[in-house]
């Protein structure tokens, strides 16, 4: 009942929290100094094309109002507004693209988690053996490298030095894309049983997962090896082991569960903010996602993407955030009864 | 040196290892319990109390290095017990209490969860009890927490441990401990951590409990005051040496070693808070210990030969033993 | 403990001070891995600092043209190659480290006081109108991954280095006010600051005097190990060109044009990458060191 209390209290602060987001990313896109009806058309428009698409875009309108509007077709219709860059609706691009950003963000967490939990988890158990020194120096250097300079090492190292992995796209040519069911192309060729196409876009997807979750991987490794080896000679764990208590279940059943709770509160904000590291990444190879479409929104200051794309990721963050809360008050009681206790 | 004994330490050394070298804590520490005997360890903080009794349970941290020495529980050595005899020792053999009650417990498991965990593998040796059920682990653990004389037993095995009080941990824990069958109970300064308002009644319940099922018992504690009240026979331990074993009234009649004195001169001081005010000086340096004596340093009765060699444990009376070349006819 | 805090005086005399540094430095320099990275910050600093001196063609730092020596993969004349105007790849790479430098010191100059403040007051006022605002203000900043929020105002403005610099800020001030609201609100209920309360010092004097001195070891933590996140965020942004613009190097471009001409070009690419990892690392290893010297616990 609190539980359910505590969740709704963030879910109505989180709407609060993306309702000042689509104020701020509002104000920041209007500030743009030029012409956004006169970038988008070209210096050789007429100027009555122009005026139109201003009155279009309310840009003619005073910048509480052109939010009100904005507001409302949003939560009416679901309307974003139109994209300058594309000419479509903003909502109907995201829907394209969003599938193939979530397919590379999937996988690079996947390999983000179980890389980083396993890493950490061994270097913990055997401490001071080659794992344990081995996973140092990654964590140290996969900290300290951006994810695009691991993205174009990879590209140097794997697309040319020794060419197993495609560098560009999401499909190689001449590769039909599966029909669409998810949008996500290995999923949709396992569907529809294309084991050639699905092999296919699991290799484009390879490189930029990988190094999109090094930064990730190497935190979580981090956090899990330390705040197990903590807990491994703590007095709870040494009372265990005196008591005749098999380490295998001490181990599988008490250590794992407490010691994992740190990596579990960072682990999904760092996969969310994938979708932010994407916006490079995605760039580097040319691969046709959401991120990229945020991009290239940005730098060609097409307004009405801009917010499209950034209300969808703090959303995305936002809930993820509330997710890790419940998942820890679920996982640790001292989160869930204390605070219900205040 | 008898064969009833039912624990016997012979001799042991222990070291740790830190980034400046080698901690010596333990030289040549020997000790014995026999069938139903209490008996205390007495020893200022840092004397190596917790290090002995942890390698009888052989779970010392794993920075520890063991020199020399060997432990017999039932005349098995320990240190190189085969998995099995070391389970039976864990299992059925002893048990122990450990110091902070708070951080014995895991904190996001309930003490259900924990205590019947310890049951499940102190029953598992049992071969009339290959199939556990779970209604009897939580009979058992019910009973084991009432005999811990703890109220409303059913709410405590569904608490987790940070909503009972630090004297209902450390309840548990002896319920714990005493759950199943053992013929030694380990009570490493249970109090110490507690409320002094909780401290004796925690006491009187392990030695009650101890004296009901008639198993032997080793106190560690760092108060002779403690010590006198529950034990048969007392052990006087200094930085990592037993200096003086007797029965008690003999220690408190007529105390040996200069140590010995000195301890019992502030027995009236005593706050639980600990001893050192009453000897001046500190524990020596385990990096670097003295060569002879370790209490040569602190000593007010020190002699050349203290300097160069250490004293071994010699009886001086029946049942009297200590190390100190005061009492050695050999000595200078 | 508060007692003594409360009669301790305003400044520490220089002896006190100096004593509380060796202190410091010792426990920094028991680290080995820590001292590695001082001495790297030490050398990076260096270099940008003499940049002019040290680069061996300091005129290829700006717009300079040789196609003559273009594209000339690592030699004797130039260790890191030429790239394909026949700039010397070393050169414009010692240089460009003062901008991916500034950018760290001038973020975190601008945003430590700010959100210190924020935090601080916030704190101070806790469960008031005032900490709700303003925490509420925060939360909006911190719901996007700070790459996005930092990129889509360095778009915004003009790029240069001194935008990329705010851009970076506005993403990341509210990480300070949340530290220190954390610090402010636990603090403002010690015995000192209430003891503060009942003699009647003003809120200023306890703000800046009683609470903020007790803040001050983990806001320098955070500080010193922001150094490395912030120089990777500059370095994202001048990759896509939203930063220090050419011909001023600029680590990220650097290596963004590069990629253009893998792998002939390898080197154009490869090395400024590598200088970037170099810098972060070193700022990481030298901002453990810091943290392990400035936590209480005793090892």
């Amino acid at each position: 009942m609190n539980m359910v209390f505590f969740i709704l209290r963030r879910l109505a602060l989180a709407i609060l929290v993306l309702f000042g987001l689509s104020i701020l990313i509002f104000i920041i896109a209007r500030v743009i100094p030029g012409d956004p009806a006169r970038m988008a058309l070209g210096p050789r428009a007429p100027e009555y094309a122009i005026e139109n698409l201003r009155k279009q875009m309310y840009l003619d309108k005073p910048i509480y109002e052109q939010y009100y509007i904005w507001v409302k077709n949003f939560l009416t219709k679901g309307d974003l507004g139109i994209s300058l860059l594309t000419r479509r609706p903003v909502q109907e691009d995201i829907k394209e693209f969003f599938p193939a950003t979530l397919e590379l963000v999937i996988v690079s967490g996947i390999f983000m988690a179980v890389t980083g939990i396993l890493l950490g988890v061994v270097s913990a158990r055997y401490r001071e053996s080659w794992v344990d020194s081995f996973t140092r120096v990654l964590a140290y250097f996969g900290i300290a490298t951006p994810s695009f300079v691991w993205l174009v090492l990879f590209i140097l190292l794997f697309g040319y030095v020794w060419p197993i992995l495609p560098t560009v796209g999401r499909l190689s040519r001449g590769i039909t894309p599966p029909l669409h069911i998810t949008g996500m192309f290995t999923i949709d060729s396992l569907l529809t049983g294309n084991w050639r196409t699905f092999w296919d876009a699991l290799l484009h997807l390879i490189m930029p997962a990988i190094a999109l979750a090094m930064g990730g991987l190497s935190q979580a490794a981090r956090i899990t090896r330390s705040s197990m080896a903590d807990h491994m000679d703590k007095d709870y764990v040494t009372l265990l082991s005196a008591f005749g208590v098999p380490n295998r279940s001490i181990f599988m059943k008490y250590l794992l569960k407490f010691s994992l709770i740190p990596t579990i509160s960072i682990l999904p904000l760092d996969i969310a903010a994938l979708f932010a590291n994407g916006f490079i990444a995605e760039t580097v190879v040319n691969y046709p996602g959401l991120s990229r479409y945020g991009m290239s929104a940005i730098l060609n200051k097409d307004l009405n993407a801009i917010v499209g794309v950034i209300i969808v990721l703090g959303a995305i963050y936002t809930l993820v955030t509330i997710l890790i809360d419940i998942i820890v008050a679920y996982l640790d009681p001292r989160v869930r009864l204390i605070r219900r206790a205040t | 040196m008898s064969e009833i004994n039912l624990l016997h330490i012979e001799n042991l050394s222990v070291s740790y290892r830190i980034y400046r070298g080698l901690l010596k804590v333990l030289d040549g520490v020997s000790l014995e319990v026999r069938p139903g005997e209490k008996v205390a360890l007495v020893g200022e903080t840092g004397c190596g109390k917790t290090t002995t009794v942890k390698s009888i349970l052989n779970i010392l941290p794993r920075q520890a290095i063991i020199h020399r020495g060997k432990v017999f529980f039932k005349g098995k050595d320990v240190l190189r017990a085969s998995d099995s005899d070391l389970n039976y020792l864990r299992r059925r053999g002893v048990s122990m209490i450990f110091q902070d009650p708070t951080a014995s417990l895991f904190p996001i498991f309930t003490v259900g969860d924990q205590i019947s965990t310890v049951i499940r593998a102190a029953l598992s040796e049992d071969a009339n009890n290959t199939q556990l059920k779970e209604s009897s682990l939580f009979e058992t653990a019910l009973k084991a927490l009432r005999a811990a004389s703890l109220p409303d037993p059913e709410r405590i095995l569904r608490s987790y441990p940070f909503q009972l009080s630090g004297g209902m941990r450390q309840r548990v824990c002896i319920a714990m401990a005493l759950a199943t069958p053992r013929e030694l109970l380990i009570a490493d300064e249970p109090t110490t951590n507690l409320d002094v308002t909780i401290q004796d009644q925690v006491l009187r319940l392990i030695s009650n409990m101890v004296a009901e099922k008639n198993i032997s018992l080793i106190l560690i504690t760092h108060s002779l005051g403690v010590a006198r009240e529950i034990a048969d026979r007392i052990y006087i331990m200094y930085a990592g040496s037993i200096i003086e074993m007797s029965q008690t009234d003999d220690l408190f009649e007529n105390p040996l070693h200069p140590y010995s004195r000195a301890l019992l001169n502030c027995v009236p001081k005593l706050t639980g808070e600990g001893i050192g005010q009453g000897v001046p000086g500190h524990l020596p340096d385990y990096l670097n210990p003295p060569l002879g004596c370790r209490f040569e340093p602190r000593c007010p009765k020190s002699m050349p030969i203290c300097k160069k060699i250490k004293p071994s444990l010699k009886e001086v009376a029946k049942g009297h033993f200590v190390s100190c070349f005061l009492y050695d006819s050999l000595g200078g | 403990m508060e007692v003594r805090k409360m009669k301790m005086p305003k400044a520490m005399d220089f002896s006190q001070k100096w004593d509380n540094f060796k202190r410091l430095s010792h426990k920094f320099s028991r680290s080995r891995i820590s001292l590695v990275g001082l001495f790297s910050v030490v050398i990076i600093i260096t270099l940008a600092i003499f940049a002019p001196l040290i680069a061996p063609y300091p005129e290829h730092a700006g717009a300079f043209v040789d196609y003559a020596h273009a594209s000339i993969p690592p030699c004797r004349e130039h260790l890191f190659g030429t790239d394909i105007m026949g700039r010397d790849v070393l050169s414009r790479t010692i240089f460009a480290l003062r901008g991916a430098l500034l950018m760290a010191i001038g973020v975190i100059g601008i945003v430590t006081p700010i959100g210190v403040i924020v935090g601080l007051v916030a704190g101070y006022n806790s469960g008031s109108l005032v900490d709700t605002i303003l925490m509420r203000i925060s939360d909006v900043f911190l719901a996007l991954p700070s790459l996005v929020l930092a990129l889509a105002v360095a778009a915004v403005l003009r790029p240069t280095l001194f935008n990329a610099m705010l851009a970076v800020c506005v993403s990341w001030w509210p990480w300070y006010a949340r530290l220190t609201y954390g610090l402010a609100s636990s603090i403002r209920n010690e015995t000192f600051v209430q003891a503060a309360q009942v003699i009647g010092a003003s809120h200023f004097h306890i703000i800046f005097k009683e609470v903020l001195p007790n803040c001050l070891s983990s806001i320098f933590t955070k500080m010193a190990l922001d150094v490395g996140w912030v120089i990777l965020i500059g370095a994202s942004l001048s990759f896509v060109g939203l930063g220090e613009q050419p011909p001023t190097p600029a680590l990220g471009t650097m290596v963004a044009d590069g990629a253009r001409y893998l792998p002939e070009l390898w080197w154009v690419c490869v090395f400024p990458a590598l200088v970037i990892v170099w810098m972060i690392l070193s700022f990481n290893l030298f901002g453990d060191g810091v943290r392990d010297a400035l936590s209480p616990e005793e090892a």
